[in-house]
């Protein structure tokens, strides 16, 4: 199930598309394709992935890039999480902060009731995001 | 309704949200949802070519970017428009990376 309290709040964030390198969706793209074609062949209707990243456009190619947080970010997560400002260090220093103030966020969460009734933590259901 | 999950970007994200961990688009594990396979299930098994109606799941062909009211169009269903709720149909690059570092931090 997924957290849909949770993803609304991080809706709140706003920011650029996540956009992925293709050397990093190269492993799956012959299976996307081929259904692809079998759709347009079917449809008659496209429906491209964009497969090709300009270089003046964000694009996820190594895992130090999610690890390149931008202020915006991170003062709205200390905001909302109501801890102290995050000091930048290592990206793995910086990492384990963020992850801090992540847990507190969706621990933070408040009560709420389930659809059968019964009352009981957001994060105990929730398994589906985190 | 198709679409949704056939790019990389969200086959990535949705393993992430769902308690991934590895920097890899999907673990060989993990089943990519095979929509040609299951729409020609639906067509030959279940309903028939002729009732199956396909639509691909891009927001900005419906209106209000709203799959809901679209089908609520379409197929003339009586839904009221105040019990309508939504959820982000995908995370942004710095609400990704922040749940990123929470996945590699936090068992």
């Amino acid at each position: 199930m997924q957290n849909k309290l949770l993803l609304k709040h991080l809706s709140a964030l706003s920011g650029p598309q996540l956009r992925l390198h293709p050397e990093f969706v190269a492993p799956i793209l012959h299976p996307l394709q081929d259904q692809l074609s079998v759709l347009f062949d079917r449809t008659g209707m496209d429906f491209p992935e964009t497969w090709h990243c300009r270089d003046d456009e964000l694009c996820v190619q190594s895992e130090q890039d999610l690890f390149n947080f931008c202020d915006q970010s991170l003062d709205w997560l200390c905001q909302v999480s109501r801890l102290p400002r995050i000091r930048r260090g290592s990206a793995e220093q910086t990492a384990q902060q963020v992850a801090e103030r992540f847990e507190k966020l969706r621990t933070a969460i408040p009560l709420s009731i389930t659809n059968n009734g019964i009352w009981m933590r957001r994060n105990a259901f929730c398994d589906g995001l985190l | 309704m198709f679409g949704r999950g056939i790019t990389g970007r969200k086959i990535f994200e949705d393993y992430i949200s769902r308690s991934g961990r590895n920097f890899c688009v999907a673990p060989p594990c993990m089943d990519i949802l095979n929509y040609a396979e299951r729409i020609q299930t639906l067509e030959h098994i279940f309903f028939g070519k002729a009732r199956v109606e396909l639509f691909p799941f891009a927001p900005h062909l419906f209106p209000d970017k709203r799959v809901v009211v679209h089908v609520r169009r379409t197929r003339q269903l009586d839904l009221p428009a105040d019990a309508i709720r939504r959820t982000p149909a995908s995370l942004n690059l710095p609400t990704f990376t922040l749940l990123y570092a929470y996945r590699q931090h936090i068992l």
